[in-house]
This record gives C-alpha cells, sequence and structure tokens, in this order.
C-alpha cells in the first residue's frame, strides 16, 4: 500500500493466496483481502466512470469465484456456503444463535491460549504473564480509538490511516474467517468437537502486533518513549518464548 | 543527575531472565524410563494427611534423578506439600528427598520429584515413600494418586491398612539423568531426533536448535543497541 500496485507486490499477494487456500479453508479470507486490494488500487488507477467501475468490479469477482471454486480440489467455497441438506437446524439464524449462545464462553478461552496458554498440553502459563498481554492489548485499543477520535493529534512517527485501517481489517477478517468456519462445522454437526484454539488466529499476530504498537504510540505521544516501551514489549515477549519453549513445550513431550 | 541508559538495564534484564530459564531448563533433564507402562483400568488411590504410601521400584540406569508420578485433585495452598523419600530396599535408610508444594507444584495430574542423582542406581530396587502434608487447618483434604495392575508390583497406602495391596503399581516413573550437563542435553537432542527425518537428526538438530536461540539473542541485543 505504500509503493502502490506493482509487479513484486502483487506476485507475493497471490502466491501467499494460492499457497494458504492450498493450506486451509479460512485462507478464503486471504482472496477477500486481496480482493479489497484490488478494488483500491482500481479505484486509484482506473479513471472511469462510477457505474462502469462497479461493471467491472462485479465482473472480476465472479471470475475470481470461478476461478477458486474450479482451481481447488476441495472447493472450498461450496464448502463454505450454508446448505439445507446439511444442516442439523431449522434456520441459518437458528444455528447462528445456538452457536453463539454455546461459545460464548470461549472466547476468552480462545484469546488465553492465543497468548500461549498452552490448555492442550495440561500445561499452562502462569496467569498473571496473560493478564500483562491482556492490559497491553487494552492500552492499545485505547490508543487505536484515540488515532481514530483524534486525527491532529496523531504523531508524526505513525502511520497513515489507510494502512490502520488495512491493518484492522485483516484483523477482523481472520477473526470472522475462523469463526466462520467453525459456526459452519457447527451447522453440520451440531456440535463443538475442536473450537477455536488460540493458535488458529496466529497468522493475524504481525497485524495485531503492528496494531499494538500503534496504539502504544498513539499513547506514548514521543518517538523515544514509544520506542523504549517497544523495545521493553519485544523483551517479554521473547522472554515468554523462551520460557515457553524450554519449560513448558520441551519437557511434556521430551522428558 | 546522570540516568543509566534504558538499553544496558534491558540488556541486564535480558541476560538475568535468560540466565534463570537456561539454568531450570538444564536442572529439569532428567529423562523418564520409558519401559514403565501402564494399562488398563486405572483406580483412584487416596492418600490420607500426613499418612504415606510405599512402594518398591526397581530402577534401570545409573544416576537415578527424579520420579514422575500422577496426582489428582492437588491444588496446593501455601503450605500444603507432598513429600517423597526415596530409601534403601528395607524401606530403612533414606537416601534422597523431594518435596511439591505451592511453589513447585506445576501441573494439574503430573507431579516431578527431583532429588540429587543416585549415581549408582543401576539395576538398584529403592523404596518410595510418598506423605502428603497439608497445612495445619486442612487436615481433612484428601489427594489422589492413580493406580494400575502390575504383576511384579505392590504398594502399601498406610492410610488404609498395612496390607500389601498386590499386584498393582501406582501411575510412576523413575527418571535418569545422564552424566553431565552436555550429556544431558545430547540426550534431549537425541529424543527429539526421533520421528525427524535423516537430514534432521542429532548434529543438524543441535546446531538449529542453539544457532536458533544465539539468533534470537543476537538479534535483541542488535535491536537494543542500534534502533
Amino acid at each position: 500500500m505504500k509503493d502502490g500496485l506493482n509487479w513484486k507486490n502483487g506476485a507475493l499477494i497471490f502466491s501467499s493466496s494460492v499457497l494458504g487456500i492450498i493450506t486451509k479453508a479460512p485462507a478464503v479470507v486471504l482472496w477477500l483481502t486481496m480482493l479489497a486490494l484490488v478494488i483500491y488500487f482500481s479505484k486509484k488507477y482506473l479513471k472511469i466512470g462510477k457505474w462502469s467501475f462497479f461493471l467491472i468490479i462485479s465482473v472480476f469477482i465472479i471470475l475470481l469465484i470461478l476461478f477458486v471454486n474450479l482451481l481447488f480440489p476441495e472447493n472450498y467455497l461450496k464448502m463454505l456456503l450454508p446448505n439445507s441438506d446439511s444442516t442439523k437446524f431449522t434456520s441459518v439464524f437458528q444455528s447462528m444463535s445456538k452457536y453463539f449462545s454455546v461459545t460464548l464462553d470461549r472466547w476468552s478461552w480462545s484469546e488465553i491460549s492465543y497468548w500461549g496458554n498452552f490448555g492442550w498440553l495440561d500445561t499452562r502459563i502462569p496467569s498473571w504473564i496473560v493478564n500483562i498481554a491482556h492490559y497491553v492489548e487494552i492500552a492499545s485499543i485505547a490508543g487505536v480509538i484515540a488515532y481514530f477520535s483524534f486525527p491532529q493529534k496523531i504523531p508524526e512517527f505513525l502511520p497513515k490511516k489507510k494502512f490502520v485501517i488495512f491493518l484492522i481489517g485483516i484483523f477482523i477478517a481472520l477473526q470472522f474467517a475462523i469463526r466462520f468456519a467453525d459456526w459452519n462445522h457447527f451447522d453440520k454437526t451440531g456440535k463443538i468437537e475442536i473450537g477455536t484454539y488460540g493458535r488458529y488466529f496466529l497468522p493475524v499476530i504481525f497485524a495485531q502486533f503492528f496494531l499494538i504498537a500503534i496504539g502504544i504510540g498513539m499513547l506514548a505521544r514521543k518517538y523515544s518513549i514509544w520506542k523504549n516501551i517497544l523495545k521493553i514489549l519485544a523483551l517479554s515477549m521473547i522472554i515468554l518464548w523462551i520460557y515457553a519453549t524450554l519449560m513448558v513445550i520441551i519437557p511434556r513431550y521430551y522428558l | 543527575m546522570k540516568y543509566i541508559k534504558l538499553k544496558y538495564v534491558l540488556i541486564l534484564l535480558f541476560s538475568l531472565f535468560f540466565a534463570v530459564i537456561f539454568w531450570n531448563f538444564f536442572n529439569i533433564l532428567s529423562f523418564a524410563d520409558s519401559g514403565f507402562n501402564f494399562e488398563g483400568k486405572s483406580k483412584q488411590e487416596k492418600i490420607y494427611p500426613n499418612l504415606s504410601i510405599i512402594q518398591k521400584i526397581k530402577t534401570t540406569d545409573n544416576n537415578f534423578s527424579q520420579v514422575n508420578i500422577s496426582v489428582s485433585k492437588f491444588s496446593p495452598k501455601l503450605g500444603d506439600k507432598i513429600t517423597l523419600e526415596v530409601k534403601d530396599e528395607s524401606c530403612e535408610k533414606v537416601l534422597a528427598k523431594s518435596k511439591i508444594g505451592k511453589l513447585t507444584w506445576s501441573s494439574p495430574n503430573y507431579e516431578k520429584f527431583k532429588f540429587s542423582p543416585i549415581f549408582d542406581s543401576r539395576d538398584k530396587t529403592y523404596c518410595l515413600q510418598f506423605t502428603y502434608i497439608p497445612k495445619q487447618n486442612e487436615q481433612n483434604k484428601k489427594i489422589y494418586l492413580s493406580s494400575y495392575i502390575s504383576e511384579e508390583s505392590s504398594y502399601i497406602n498406610t492410610g488404609k491398612s498395612i496390607e500389601e495391596q498386590k499386584n498393582r503399581t501406582l501411575e510412576l516413573k523413575p527418571a535418569y539423568e545422564n552424566g553431565s550437563a552436555w550429556k544431558n542435553f545430547s540426550k534431549l537432542i537425541d529424543r527429539m531426533s526421533q520421528y525427524k527425518p535423516d537430514y534432521f537428526k542429532r548434529c543438524s538438530l543441535e546446531i538449529l536448535f542453539i544457532s536458533s536461540f544465539a539468533i534470537i539473542i543476537s538479534l535483541f541485543i542488535i535491536m537494543v543497541i542500534l534502533i
């Protein structure tokens, strides 16, 4: 988004979307993200009328759906669409409301396991460590809200709005994709079998860390303070990684 | 007034945390005997406060340094503890001691009692005595150990009777060190090498393991100093 659309960036976006969808169904979200970028750049570069633009984009979306649906043998798009033959519920509304009521108390569990509470190993990272991550997240959310609420006070070292919106878009898109895949399974079976483990959300960790850094930058105001806070957070994450690897995962599997 | 630069504080803190974690990591390197397997239906053996459960085991290697045992319903408060005394075959002389309490308790189901290695332990029989000691005002609390059918084993739960529970074993495994920190590390790499492709075994895995930590440390230090 910074350098504009060029061959290198385009190839990277396309190849990562292809690799993603070959790996896991929720990577459909990458195609949606790519679509959002295509619309953004088309609007920027194509000097055509509103209706022509709308027509071109509509045709492109249809072609993209056909391309994904035909090219990949698992037929992900078909799998993700609601199917009245396979559902266990009388309506989509009933299915979704039941899904939310069953999973509402699991959302915090997903979040805790995202930060390294290795529940599936029966080996837990102390809750105070996870709480520190929560406090940092809450502070950065406040910072991101301030970023949009007081645009005249955005420090110069923070990125422009379009980048922040894009990062939030990636974050929400992955949340949506994983919940959607989970609901889709629930709709067909009527039960939660695996659930949404925190590790499923790891692909969005870069976007999340950028957003945390932006939120904290907004609160810190001065570049030197912001830089030092980020250094402390980096130290904490590295120490957490070393601790988790050496004291949790290795003992659980090999000792 | 002159302030200490943050980068030096961060490097110092990083070195301190890193040293503590590595020290603990090398301390926990004891390797459970994979020859001990538990099959069939388990039974929960209740341990009464301040009374013991005693079982003899035969060790297969030198440097016997740890006993891993499955414990349930043990979520200790400050002052609660389970002690282990490792005694000789006649259950008289105490050779090593260990305890698990609030600060050393790490897992809801599986406990590791660590003690100083008994160097010459190959093919010897040891008497393990577990005692649950709750806080003074919580003397009616109990904990449970899993037990399984096993033809050559038996144990005594002194809280129930002094009769031997024959043909049963507690769900426990002896664990051994390997002589030195480096040998322990090599043994760990051996274990990690299992089920890995040939090019990713032993030496290459050792290099990857060490270099990944070295790279992380270097990157952190570079980041702190240069940025």
